[in-house]
């Protein structure tokens, strides 16, 4: 939601782009590679066919086992008894102590708190969006649920922070616990909840603590990506600093490096509470009530009003928390002379805390005595109404007769036939090894031998889980979708990078695109493109460009002024401009974009299952749903491995575009 | 300094909202949830008035389905108003439903659905003991193949599952996902299935596509209906969209002994229709003893087809909420409660 | 002699994978590129030997990347030297354990950093208590000593700022500040005062002279820039490719450059403004003289008493007996860059 992007974009420390290896300076072994390539082809055409049995590693049965182990020992093994359960009887207090105290402020004091918190944090303009978009929430009519929602929010939050931070500084002191830990938070950030959403049942019981753990493991990445970026990103210079005043170690952190990297652990944290809410509506489904389970209810009900009015609640509540975590407050240099004396009072911080507590409390306390314990009933908007007959009539005129291109029932079936049928045919045509010898020589081409192994190596592990055909599949639609974001992205990305205007424009649709939960749409874009993959792939899309306009926007507007002038002097014009500096300074921007845009598509998988996607996705749907998690988890790793090598290829290019910066 | 700032103001304003908690949170309208899951439909009126002692609290887990939420809302408002069991509704995956009644976190479930949850059945009840059937709820229910009445105008040969023999009928189905042969539409996979065992053994010139979820079912099934386009697809009763939109059920070949071994043995070999799942009743082992006579009451809870239908077309049909609806059901039958009581 | 406040022997540093085999190998002679191509490794720096007497200003001179930063941080061991020992002030550096180690840094040391390095989420007064902090000096004890060290460095009254309000000046005030607080024995300075601009530079030169007699500090001085290693100076090294090619006194080094690097080096320099009288007299004449000046004084100031008279000036020592007399020739010959009296130097 903030300005720069969020998750694994900014886990690539920047010192790291180091010039790739020499494999790029003579082009012989390029041809060579590409006439090799051709002979496979024909080979691998002729032959072809899905990986062998041989290579099967045996992993569904084993977590087929292990689950089942657990369902019959989950009420004696010490395992349970003295790990999992005290942590869930923790989790389980924690959270009833929050929504405890949420619900004593009622609402007038949750607004009020909000609005304190927005001051100090991010100013006056934060303050009122927080509270108004909070407010919102019982506008809809959602309170209570909101509450709850947030509470299981603050526990895992909470908890995320208290895990990730420590890590994030250890992975940030240290190079080698840095790489361990990649791997990990990927899997974590990509492997859908649905995989592990049972074994967390079976673990800590029904209900918050399953649902809080789920959030934390999809939310924790930022927290210790950021802090560890942070940490890293402190100069040398003061870390020496400290050393040569005789600072030990924990000084050294306390004093020296956690200030510094105050900034980009405040992003964490800003970071991690927008991914918790990404699993909102999942977690529901272990028990949690909130707004995740009206979404839920409003999708059962195949009423599209029903589930978008949660769905705007948990966007209004995802904006109130984003609106007074991410400000820094506006610069108090320029008048700091002249109000001191105000000032003096203003920065006391028992003054100002003890104010801001009694006026909360007093709130709080008159509302309990005016009875104000519901949101009034006057201020109360139905969307549910307006939005079921919008789709209505988007279903009525969109989907057929619109004069030219047909409508979106006729493209969608335009798009089957003629892109997902025949791509999917390609790459299910091919020899698996094939595939991986493709994927190795990009991996190749684009970052060197290693990466070539990297590549090979997870395939290889996709083959192994036996679900080759299932991840083609998958791999096909990610293609499209990811074609048809960057198409989108890019170009708006681009202008908006450009018009001050569109970008405040776009900002509050992106904000609610990447927050929206994506149940909220699926019925509409069935409406629109009837089940099967289309819809899958325009959802993905949906949730894809938020990330690629941003990123694409950021990058132009943080070119340096100096060489957009240089050109002006020598009589560029504005197009010229754009295409010989803007673009090329940006283009590891747009790299960075182009690589959260798979990402994002990827971690969509699972969604496009729920509408006639298919592939790995539909597998991890059973895992869940089926409680078959063997299964589960070979589609849910395949996706993981299938990211990171679309993820190492995509940013090894963005690396090396950093080349054109130098 | 601004640093510092913002800790000790954050500490000191906790600080003082946890007091204020503590203080006046035990009393405030919405009664916070103690157990580890969020209540639903807290509205409901509770008869305190009962002559019998109280028991224990229970909690109930509430499948999201019409039938499975008025099944539940009765059970609460018999359990609160003649038995003051305070029960409390939790709204939950079916599959996340049986650890919960495993560790007793859930009491009771009162709808499942025997054909989806057949390894439950064997871990927990026949293995672990530890979640005990406690018989039927009444209504039982069928899965099967389904296209809209409509179409039976036209092609009256697709009444029968020989009629989609014919490739040009079976192409009346055809989509862009099927391409050449026509569509079977499946919806969400936790439901059993034997279709492509069925088009398989059958030969019929169908492909087997599945949508993923319930909602992207019904979404397939109204557009059908709104457009007037041929669809195929596996659906069942009792389902409130069954009321609102015609579909017919092709007859597929009856069910015979072979069939029956096949589904067991699950061979691949399953070429006929679905048997009929006979909707139960399931509660956690230690319910017995925590609160014998919710136990009781619940063994004995029991709702014919006609009823269960009646309650939830209230909810489908007049827009009530599951727990008006079943309110107004108990009260306008006493005496089917009074039964359940003895 | 009297015990050396710093004393270096055998310096290495070479960075890179399995850094210890190079030194002393025959590979460490081999020009960087070659040794990087082959191992991987760069020397830095190559057995530095050195001795600093107590209240001497040692400086360091040399290009960039010619291993003086390294130098001076491995006297500290806030870079692992890869071989050699470091003494300071009796204390064995290089086989101190953690304990000593930090005692050494807290109290003994203290340095000076090129970009200033103040620690920009922390104010003046913090930042130049941030030695005291570590040491855990209560709060009220470091405050008020921070506040005195700012009067000291002239930024009295500015305690509450942070870094980013300031010139770049008076950030390095409160660099030097903050070195000065803890009060230690040596300083270190590493080019402290290259990203100023010359009128600051100098102003901040003058803070160095006038701590050095106030206070008697020893202090190793790195520069790149000639001109500040002669004004400071007691003794100069110049460093090139992480050897010292050549170390003495401004004089020496200007007057008698080591090699053609050095020569280079101190090309521009006006002789005349470098060298005593001491180091070109002749032999003490008997006759008249136009005058009588001390041995150490510069060449330049000489001028005006030669230059109204064609006889020598009576040159002395600090006991004011004549130790030898210089002719105006000896003076012009100074100027014009030519030496006419090689016994005199140490010259090739
Ligand atoms: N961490 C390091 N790893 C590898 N090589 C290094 C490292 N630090 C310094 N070097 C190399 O050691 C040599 C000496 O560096 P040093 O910083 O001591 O030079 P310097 O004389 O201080 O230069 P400058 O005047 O630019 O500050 C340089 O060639 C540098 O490239
Ligand atoms: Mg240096």
């Amino acid at each position: 939601m903030t300005a720069t992007m969020p998750t694994r974009a900014l886990g690539e420390t920047p010192s790291r782009d180091t010039i790739t290896s020499g494999h790029s300076k003579s082009r012989t072994p390029l041809i060579a590679a590409v006439v090799a390539l051709a002979a496979l082809a024909i080979v691998g055409f002729t032959l072809g066919h899905t990986a062998p049995t041989w290579l099967d590693a045996h992993v569904r049965p084993w977590f087929d086992s292990v689950y089942k182990w657990s369902q019959l020992n989950n009420g004696t093994n010490w395992a349970f008894r003295f790990v999992f359960h005290p942590i869930a009887d923790a989790i389980t207090w924690s959270n009833d102590k929050v929504l405890a105290l949420l619900r004593a402020l009622r609402w007038p004091g949750m607004l009020a708190l909000t609005g304190v918190i927005g001051l100090r944090t991010g100013g006056r303009r934060a303050a009122i969006t927080a509270v108004l978009a909070l407010a919102g929430c019982g506008v809809l009519g959602f309170w209570d649920d909101t509450l709850i929602t947030v509470a299981l929010m603050l526990v895992a939050v909470g908890i995320s922070l208290l895990v990730g931070i420590p890590l994030g500084i250890w992975a940030g002191l240290s190079l080698r616990a840095d790489r361990v830990m990649r791997t990990i938070l990927d899997t974590a950030q990509v492997m859908p909840a649905f995989c592990y959403l049972l074994p967390l049942v079976v673990a800590f019981g029904i209900g918050i603590p399953p649902a809080v753990m789920a959030t934390v493991i999809y939310a924790i990445p930022p927290a210790v990506r950021l802090t560890s970026l942070g940490i890293r990103g402190v100069a040398v210079t003061s870390t020496e600093v400290g050393t040569s005043f005789g600072c030990t170690g924990p000084q050294l952190l306390t004093k020296v490096r956690l200030p510094l990297a105050r900034r980009a652990i405040l992003l964490g944290i800003n970071q991690v509470i927008m991914m918790a809410f990404g699993v909102v509506v999942i977690s529901a489904l272990v028990g949690t009530g909130g707004l995740g389970q009206d979404v839920s209810d409003g999708l059962a009900k195949v009423n599209v009003g029903l589930a978008f009015a949660p769905g705007l609640a948990i966007v209004f509540a995802a904006v109130a928390i984003d609106r007074i975590t991410t400000g820094e407050r506006p610069s108090r240099r320029k008048n700091a002379i002249a109000n001191q004396a105000i000032r003096a009072v203003l920065d006391n911080p028992r003054y100002v805390g003890a104010a801001a507590m009694t006026a909360i409390v007093g709130i709080a306390a008159v509302a309990k005595m005016t009875g104000l314990d519901d949101f009034p009933q006057s201020l109360r908007f139905d969307v549910v109404k307006p939005v079921n007959s919008l789709a209505t009539w988007a279903n009525d005129h969109l989907r057929n007769g619109v004069p030219i291109v047909g409508g979106t029932g006729s493209f969608s079936d335009f798009f089957v036939t003629h892109l997902l049928t025949p791509m999917r045919d390609l790459f299910q045509a091919a020899a698996w090894w094939l595939i991986i010898v493709v994927f190795a020589a990009i991996g190749w081409v684009s970052g060197g031998w290693k990466l070539a192994t990297l590549c090979s190596v997870c395939l290889v592990g996709i083959a192994s889980l036996r679900v080759w055909d299932l991840a083609m599949d998958t791999l096909s639609q990610v293609f499209v979708a990811v074609l048809l974001s960057v198409a989108l992205a890019i170009p708006i990305g681009i202008w908006s990078g450009r018009s001050d205007r569109l970008e405040r424009l776009l900002r509050p649709l992106l904000d609610a695109a990447q927050v929206m939960p994506a149940f909220v749409y699926l019925v509409p874009v069935i409406f629109l493109f009837n089940v099967g993959r289309v819809p899958g792939v325009i959802a993905s899309v949906i949730y894809a460009i938020p990330p690629g306009i941003r990123l694409t926007s950021l990058g132009l507007r943080q070119v340096p002024y100096a060489p957009r002038e240089a050109a002006l002097s020598f009589g560029a014009t504005g197009r010229q401009e754009l295409f010989k500096v803007q673009l090329p300074l940006a283009l590891r921007s747009i790299m960075l974009a182009l690589n959260q845009t798979i990402i994002m598509v990827l971690s969509m998988v699972v969604i496009a299952a729920l509408i006639g996607g298919g592939g790995l996705g539909l597998e991890t749907v059973y895992g869940l749903r089926k409680g078959e998690t063997g299964r589960g988890m070979a589609g849910g790793l395949a996706i993981v491995l299938l990211a990171i090598v679309l993820d190492r290829i995509t940013q090894a290019w963005g690396k090396r575009s950093s080349g054109g910066l130098r | 300094m601004r640093n510092r700032f913002t800790r000790s103001a954050s500490v000191l304003t906790l600080g003082a909202l946890l007091v204020v908690a503590t203080a006046c949170g035990s009393d405030t309208k919405a009664p916070a949830s103690t157990g580890s899951v969020a209540p639903s439909d807290t509205s409901a009126t509770t008869d305190t008035s009962a002559t019998t002692e109280a028991g224990a609290d229970i909690s109930l887990a509430v499948n999201p389905w019409t039938g499975a939420a008025v099944n539940a809302n009765v059970a609460k408002i018999v359990l609160e108003a003649s038995l003051s069991t305070k029960t409390t509704l939790v709204d939950i995956d079916e599959k996340a439903t049986w650890p919960g009644l495993d560790d007793g976190s859930l009491d009771a479930v009162l709808e499942v659905w025997p054909s989806g949850h057949g390894a439950d059945f064997d871990t927990y009840i026949t293995g672990k003991k530890t979640v005990v059937d406690i018989g039927k709820l009444g209504p039982s229910a069928k899965i099967g193949w389904y296209i809209p009445t409509s179409m039976l105008a036209d092609h009256p040969d697709l009444a029968t599952w020989e009629g989609f023999k014919d490739p040009a009928n079976a192409k009346l189905f055809a989509t862009a996902e099927s391409g050449d042969l026509g569509q079977f539409l499946m919806g969400d996979p936790s439901y059993v299935s034997y279709d492509e065992q069925i088009i398989k053994n059958l030969d019929l010139p169908l492909k087997f596509v599945v949508a993923g979820s319930e909602a992207a079912l019904i979404t397939a099934v109204q557009q059908a209906e709104k457009d007037g386009t041929p669809l195929l697809l596996q659906f069942w009763q009792p389902h409130w969209l069954q009321s609102k939109v015609k579909l017919t059920e092709v007859k597929l070949p009856d069910v015979t002994d072979a069939c029956t071994a096949a589904a067991t043995a699950n061979d691949g070999s399953y070429a006929c229709d679905y048997p009929v799942d006979i909707l139960y009743k399931a509660a956690s082992a230690k319910l017995e003893a925590k609160n014998p006579k919710a136990f009781a009451f619940l063994s004995k809870m029991q709702l014919t087809t006609d009823q269960q239908n009646e309650i939830a077309a209230m909810v489908d049909s007049d827009g009530k909420t599951a727990a008006e609806a079943a309110q107004t059901w108990v009260d306008a039958n006493p005496d089917v409660v009074a039964e359940w009581l003895k | 002699m009297t015990e050396s406040a710093i004393s270096v022997h055998g310096l290495w540093k070479v960075f890179g994978p399995k850094a210890e085999r190079i030194v002393k190998s025959p590979d460490a002679d081999l020009p960087r590129g070659e040794l990087e191509a082959k191992t991987g490794c760069v020397v830095a720096m190559r057995d530095i030997n050195l001795e600093v007497a107590p209240g001497e200003v040692f400086v360091v001179m040399g290009l960039s990347g010619s291993g003086k930063s390294t130098l001076v941080r491995c006297l500290t061991r806030l870079i692992e030297p890869t071989a050699g020992s470091v003494t300071i002030s009796g204390v064995d550096v290089t086989g101190a354990d953690r304990e000593q180690l930090l005692q050494l840094r807290r109290n003994t040391v203290s340095m000076v950093f090129q970009h200033f390095g103040l620690l920009p989420h922390r104010t003046l007064i913090d930042n130049v208590a941030f030695g005291l902090e570590v040491q855990k000096v209560d709060k009220a004890a470091r405050r008020a000593k921070a506040e005195e060290i700012l009067e000291l460095v002239g930024l009295g009254g500015l305690g509450q700022r942070k870094p980013d309000q300031l010139s770049g000046g008076m950030q390095q005030r409160v660099g030097l500040g903050r070195a000065l607080a803890t009060d230690p024995e040596i300083l270190l300075f590493d080019e402290p005062f290259s990203a100023l601009d010359p009128l600051i530079r100098r102003d901040m030169q003058d803070e160095v002279i006038r701590l050095r007699s106030e206070v008697n500090k020893t202090m190793v001085f790195i520069t790149h820039d000639l001109s500040e290693a002669l004004r400071l100076g007691d003794r100069i090294a110049i460093m090139r490719d992480g050897k010292f090619v050549q170390v003495g006194t401004p004089e020496e080094v200007v007057g008698s450059p080591a090699d053609d690097y050095v020569r280079n080096f101190v090309r521009d320099v006006p002789r005349s403004h470098v060298i005593a009288v001491g180091s070109v007299m002749s032999a003490p004449s008997d006759g008249d003289d136009a005058g009588t000046v001390n041995s150490t004084t510069k060449v330049r100031d000489v001028v005006p008493l030669v230059a109204h008279s064609d006889l020598p000036v009576r040159v002395v020592n600090d006991a004011g007996a004549t130790v030898g007399s210089i002719d105006r020739v000896a003076v012009l010959s100074v100027i014009a860059g030519e030496d006419l009296h090689p016994e005199g130097s140490q010259g090739r």
